[in-house]
């Protein structure tokens, strides 16, 4: 069986509000929403409330979604005077290239005095830091309510 | 799909190979990924197991490519028996600089690797750059 594969690249999608994992599609009642973006199979939302940066990521973390990841979560970190919050609650698959951005945004919040936390409950994501040893390196939280308390 | 002895009177379940080349693009590799649950589950890998293929073969695609944008990945993927084979092959330069490995996204693959499938490995022969990794439905302890 041979399978020859030529697709054109995912389009990047907006939609018209965000979608937080868990909560039904709410919004959070306090925070404001900076941006939205979907790319069918990634997303990134972001908030702020107070001394809390909340980046709520989504969907498959791969070389692919890697570049905007960086990109969106050193923003947040650079523009935060407080702690932030990485949820991943909603993420389905997370591979080496995604690690190191997680790697590299602790590395800048650390040069910054930010707190940088991770929120992940999925067993398999979990599994993923626990056999590439980053369980040392990260502070993770199994809720957001948990980080948030910190 | 065929039938054949391993020489021990057991008999083996050898399907079809299943190729797929892509062109080497990031956001194609969710294909391999695909490709790799597909035949994962139909070999009778439970679904712990599935993901574990899944993001092994993602990793191979990554380490193959090695930050390269052009050409293209040619991936087979055998099954025989228990065991599911995945070769992948890059036809094409790869990157000039290399994959990034700032945060040791290298050795990140490898502890990966290492602890989801059962064997793996890399080669450069005749100017091609392959990779390969072999995972049974159960692991085998060693004795």
């Amino acid at each position: 069986m041979l399978m020859c594969a030529t697709i054109a690249t995912r389009a990047g999608v907006s939609r018209a509000g965000p979608h937080y994992p868990g909560d039904g599609g709410r919004q959070p009642a306090s925070g404001r929403i900076r941006e939205v973006s979907v790319d069918e199979a990634f997303a990134v939302d972001e908030h702020d409330d107070g001394e809390l940066a909340h980046v709520v990521v989504q969907g498959e973390l791969d070389v692919a979604a890697a570049p905007t990841l960086r990109e969106r979560l050193h923003a947040t970190v650079d523009r935060s005077t407080g702690a932030v919050i990485v949820d991943l609650l909603g993420v389905t698959f997370i591979d080496s290239t995604a690690l190191g951005v997680l790697i590299g945004t602790k590395e800048r919040a650390d040069e910054r005095g930010i707190d940088l936390r991770l929120v992940v409950h999925e067993a398999r994501i979990i599994k993923i830091f626990e056999i590439t040893g980053l369980t040392e390196l990260f502070s993770i939280s199994a809720t957001v309510a948990e980080a948030s308390a910190q | 799909m065929t039938v054949a002895g391993d020489g021990n009177g057991e008999v083996r379940t050898m399907s079809e190979p299943v190729e797929l080349c892509i062109p080497v693009q990031s956001d194609l590799i969710v294909l391999a990924r695909l490709t790799a649950a597909t035949v994962a589950s139909r070999a009778g890998f439970d679904v712990e197991k599935v993901d574990d293929l899944r993001l092994a073969v993602d990793e191979l695609c990554v380490l193959v490519a090695d930050g390269g944008t052009a050409g293209r990945l040619n991936l087979r993927f055998l099954t025989d028996g228990d065991v599911v084979e995945v070769i992948c092959a890059l036809d094409g330069p790869g990157g000039e600089e290399g994959r990034t490995d700032e945060h040791g996204e290298h050795e990140l693959s490898i502890r990966i690797l290492d602890a989801l499938v059962d064997e793996h490995g890399d080669e450069f022969d005749d100017g091609q750059r392959r990779g390969w990794l072999r995972k049974r439905s159960v692991r085998h302890q060693p004795s």
